[in-house]
């Protein structure tokens, strides 16, 4: 099952770095129910005691997924983009559920629960950022994007360059910059 | 505020693309005439650090979010699918909550006689279930179903319900019992009594070979009548019978970070859980009430950190640990228990303390047996009787000792292996040459006394003392040298090799008036049967080094010498041997002004230490000593180097916590202040003091330089109580170890003086430099220019106490001696000046 999804995301990337809005369409689901998979697996490692060496969960999936030697550099990249877009709003959209039920009082805090409320905590910041990076896109669509292939992608200063076709330094310097725009507007909220 | 951003934007595109360094001035610049967006900046970029922390943090509850949704996605069923509906005979009215384990419900029966029941109804998650495991449930229930204890929240009912297993316990409405204590303010004794109660549950549960596996204050509830419940006994168990271990139950969506915190560490290793177990969780508990803090730091950690903190880290005793935090802290926790800080850390200390120490202790065997015997220790404690958990053996309490004081008795364990690996070899030449055969023998036999008195020392073996449990490890130490004074039939040359070790450990735990006597009668003896092996001149150097930290330079100074020409005839004059006398002559050389001497030695050192082959680590301690010497000097680019290049050492050879690294982080700290890099300083510094404390004990001499040093630093800022608190710190400390003319209690009360002028208490300030200027006069004279120091400072405090007849004296005085030494334009000289013109306008009549 994996060997076919290979082909089909190795041509897809390549349809859509070229532009095509569709292929996005058809990466996404592909995309989401890997790095759910993988999630899972996670799980598993830590139960027998590992730990993890901290991957980006973006990076495993694309491990699993693409044949190295089939895809070129900026293939790559792209994909991570994409994987950390997708990210977000898998995240995203499980923290509004959350938040919304918690708004509706549906679950009293209970004793066994004190995990539950950390991640309701959470829920709530990640929304909150995730405001931040819409609000920043508006003023400097390339920091946000900086933003989101860090903090939902996990990906490193100089693959981001590589999708945005700027240098490394310009990203430490956007990332900085975006982190300084953040702290001031949470400090302002 | 968009503008607003606008033009901050436009202030970091500049700044950012500089060096850390250059941004302070540069800022300066951008914000001109605007200095609210100046400090707006400043905040926003000393902020940077921070919220890169917090994206990392929220970065890993991402990833705990994932993993939360994942285990919704494989659930069969919506969370409310069973609202409304019957499992058994219980309908499930409402959802409680849902976690890493399953959901749960408050659930309600009927039963055949109309009596309504409540009850939590536990839905297992499925990933838990195998068909084996379901066996296993059946069995296991039936055990739990036997627990009926008041305080333990009954096992009511289970089964399975279309495959989906589920259980029912007594309904608890309550709030953890660290909650409960909090918002009534209970007091130790009254919390004492609650945990009492909770472990006398523990205990009935243990014997029914019940153990929780999972006990944390969120498992143990107190009712609005103050009723005990502790909720969920052996569910761990039951929910899967084959875990050893917290990692199957509790990975589960960031639950871990939770329970890890009452983890014994055989649970986190991964081996057995028994009852020692819950008795681990139940001292974790006892410390939170004491305290409200966890025996560790593990806040913000990460989770492999936490685990390796919990198998590795010595929890430090509650009272410690609440002593070490800040002071809104320590009140706020006070507080909370009806007391102030002080009475809370009076409290606590001692047995308190001990019966903590005792409950966290990592082998599972050196615990408590049982609840029971917590209780019972705890009964001792509230009747003023002697504490189990102090009542150590005494080869305990020597291990301890050893651990405690690990450097300084490492030296003197080192030289007994020393001597025993010398003995191969001395006996292999024994063969080879008739000749030495006897000498061997002496060695051999010395190289045993030796070896047998100090595990002898070490070990309290005085049947008289032994056991009672009453020893200090000062009194051990004590004792050992009274022994060795008094062993007969020990040769002399053992002899004087033991109290060359007494002395060297006393004066490594800056025991000076100990290590006095101790080192002077090793020299002595030597000196009676004419030995001047190397040995000797480890007695030697010891004595420098000893007469050098009491002030008497001029000694050590000789003894330094003595050993440096002995050395200089067993050795080459590029031996590692040398080097070490050279050292220590460095330093006492340079303490008598003669630094150039002292720096040319120290750099031969150095320069020795570099032709050894290996890394030397002493190589280390010498690059600080020249650091220091070159930031008095005001060189601070070759000072800055070599104080890196040696804690890089000390970090590669030892680890962090080690004495040099306390030294050496003391010495750097100096030179960041000397920069004006405050803020290092002050982060450098307190490492040291932090070091310092967990290596030294607590009358050692480096942790009230430290605090002098930390006084002097809050002096610079211009924190002036900040510094009074610490100078003040650093004075009990030496009038604690020191004769009471020392000259460092001088340089404590000068300081303290200073800034109590500076802080406009010149009434505080006169007697603490009258006593400063009294010992100074008697140690170093009265042209000496810190005599000289304390004399102005004397007059300033007077003048502004207006008693200008006293002052001007001494403000004369000091001002001769002060300006032949540092010159016009130093600022103490300066300031003399200043007051003096005072005086005279004073002085002058109105016309």
């Amino acid at each position: 099952m994996i060997v076919n999804d290979n082909v089909d995301i190795t041509r897809l990337l390549h349809k859509a770095r070229s532009g095509k809005k569709d292929t996005l369409d058809l990466l996404y689901p592909l995309l989401y129910d890997h790095l759910r998979t993988i999630a899972q697996k996670h799980i598993a490692l830590e139960r027998n005691g590992h730990t993890i060496q901290k991957t980006s969960l973006v990076h495993e999936l694309y491990l699993k997924l693409v044949h190295q030697s089939e895809v070129e550099w900026k293939d790559r990249v792209h994909f991570f983009s994409l994987a950390s877009r997708c990210m977000r709003q898998v995240l995203v959209d499980y923290a509004r559920k959350k938040n919304a039920e918690k708004r509706g009082g549906k679950n009293r805090a209970i004793t066994l629960d004190e995990d539950r409320l950390m991640m309701e905590e959470h829920a709530g910041n990640l929304i909150e950022i995730n405001d931040l990076i819409e609000k920043l896109a508006q003023l400097d669509e390339r920091r946000s994007k900086v933003v989101e292939m860090r903090f939902f992608g996990g990906m490193t200063n100089s693959e981001i360059a590589e999708v945005l076709n700027v240098t490394t330094r310009t990203v430490d310097r956007d990332w900085a910059k975006a982190k300084l725009w953040l702290a001031n507007e949470m400090r302002n909220s | 505020m968009i503008n607003d951003w606008e033009k901050l934007s436009r202030i970091f595109d500049r700044v950012l693309t500089l060096p850390p360094e250059g941004r302070t001035a540069c800022i300066h610049e951008l914000c001109e005439g605007n200095p609210g967006l100046e400090k707006k900046v400043q905040e926003l970029l000393s902020g940077l650090e921070s919220t890169t922390e917090l994206l990392e943090l929220y970065t890993e509850k991402n990833q705990a979010l994932l993993e939360e949704l994942q285990l919704l996605q494989d659930e069969p069923f919506g969370e409310d699918a069973f609202l409304g509906e019957t499992l058994g005979r219980w309908k499930l009215i409402r959802l409680l909550g849902r976690g890493g384990m399953g959901t749960v419900y408050e659930a309600e029966r009927i039963d055949s006689e109309g009596i309504r029941q409540k009850g939590a109804l536990k839905i297992i998650h499925k990933s838990l279930f195998t068909p084996l495991n379901l066996e296993r449930f059946r069995l296991e229930q039936q055990i739990l179903a036997r627990l009926q204890h008041p305080n333990i929240a009954a096992f009511i009912d289970s089964g399975i319900h279309q495959n989906i297993p589920y259980m029912v316990m007594e309904f608890v409405e309550g709030e953890s019992i660290l909650t409960y204590c909090d918002n009534r303010q209970l007091s130790l004794e009254e919390r004492l009594l609650l945990f009492k109660t909770v472990c006398n549950a523990i205990h009935y549960a243990h014997k029914n070979l019940i153990v929780h596996r999972d006990l944390k204050p969120e498992n143990i509830l107190i009712t609005s009548d103050g009723f005990v419940k502790i909720l969920d006994f052996g569910i761990a168990k039951l929910l899967d019978p084959d875990l050893h271990s917290i990692y199957k139950v509790e990975t589960q969506a960031g639950m871990r970070l939770m329970s890890l915190e009452y983890a014994s560490p055989e649970q986190i290793a991964g081996g057995d859980v028994a009852t020692s177990t819950d008795l681990y969780s139940l001292g974790v508990l006892y410390y939170k009430l004491l305290t409200g803090l966890h025996p560790y730091d593990l806040q913000g950690k990460r989770f492999y950190e936490m685990e390796k903190i919990i198998l590795e880290a010595e929890p430090s005793l509650p009272s410690r640990r609440y002593l070490a935090r800040e002071e809104a802290e320590r009140l706020r926790l006070a507080s909370l228990r009806g007391v102030k800080p002080a009475e809370l850390i009076q409290i606590v200390r001692g047995d308190l303390d001990a019966i903590a120490h005792k409950a966290l202790h990592k082998d599972p065997d050196q615990r408590y047996v049982s609840a029971e015997a917590f209780i019972a220790d705890l009964e001792r404690y509230s009747k003023g009787l002697p504490v189990q958990a102090q009542a150590d053996t005494l080869s305990y309490r020597a291990r301890k000792f050893i651990h405690r004081h690990r450097w300084g008795v490492a030296v003197a364990v080192f030289i007994v292996l020393s001597l025993a690996g010398g003995l191969a070899s001395i006996l292999w030449h024994a063969q080879q040459a008739q000749l030495h055969a006897q000498q061997a023998e002496v060695q051999a036999e010395q190289a045993e006394q030796v070896t047998s008195l100090l595990v002898d020392l070490f070990q309290g073996s005085d049947p008289t003392k032994a056991n009672d449990g009453s020893m200090t490890a000062r009194e051990m130490l004590d004792q050992g040298f009274d022994k060795v004074r008094a062993e007969m039939g020990v040769q002399p040359v053992v002899q004087a090799k033991m109290l060359g070790i007494i002395g060297k450990v006393y004066q490594n735990l800056g025991i000076y008036d100990q290590a006095l006597p101790a080192l002077e009668e090793a020299v002595n003896r030597y000196r009676n049967i004419g030995d001047t092996s190397s040995q000797y001149v480890f007695a030697l150097l010891e004595l420098a080094n000893l007469e050098y930290r009491r002030g008497q330079l001029k000694q050590a100074e000789n003894f330094a010498r003595e050993a440096l020409e002995i050395n200089l005839l067993l050795y080459d004059e590029n031996h590692p041997e040398v080097a070490s006398v050279l050292n220590t002559l460095a330093i006492i050389l340079e303490e008598q002004g003669m630094d150039e001497e002292a720096r040319n030695m120290l750099r031969r050192v150095v320069e020795i230490r570099r032709q050894q082959p290996e890394a030397d680590t002493n190589l280390a301690a010498n690059l600080n000593n020249l650091a220091t010497m070159l930031l008095r000097s005001d060189s601070y680019g070759e000072a800055e180097e070599m104080y890196r290049e040696a804690i890089e050492l000390i970090r590669n050879s030892w680890g962090e916590e080690h004495p040099y690294m306390a030294y050496t982080l003391n010495g750097y700290s100096r030179l960041h202040q000397q920069r004006g890099d405050y803020e290092l300083a002050e982060a450098d510094m307190r490492r040291a003091l932090e070091i310092g404390r967990s290596v030294f004990p607590e009358q050692h001499p480096f942790l009230a330089v430290v605090q002098h040093n930390l006084g002097k630093l809050f002096e610079v800022m211009q924190r002036y109580e900040d510094a009074a608190t610490h100078f003040q710190l650093g004075l009990q400390s030496r009038r604690n170890s020191l004769p009471p003319d020392h000259p460092d209690i001088a340089a404590s009360l000068d300081a303290l003086g200073s800034v109590m002028i500076q802080g406009d208490h010149p009434a505080d300030a006169e007697p603490m430099l009258r006593e400063a200027l009294e010992i100074r006069r008697h140690a170093y004279g009265d042209d000496d220019p810190r005599t000289a120091q304390s004399k102005a400072r004397l007059g300033q405090a007077l003048l502004r106490l207006q008693r200008h007849v006293e002052a001007e004296p001494l403000l004369m005085e000091s001002q001769s001696v002060l300006l032949a030494a540092h010159g016009e334009d130093h600022v103490l000289v300066r300031r003399i000046s200043e007051d003096l013109a005072t005086l005279r306008t004073l002085a002058t009549p109105a016309e």
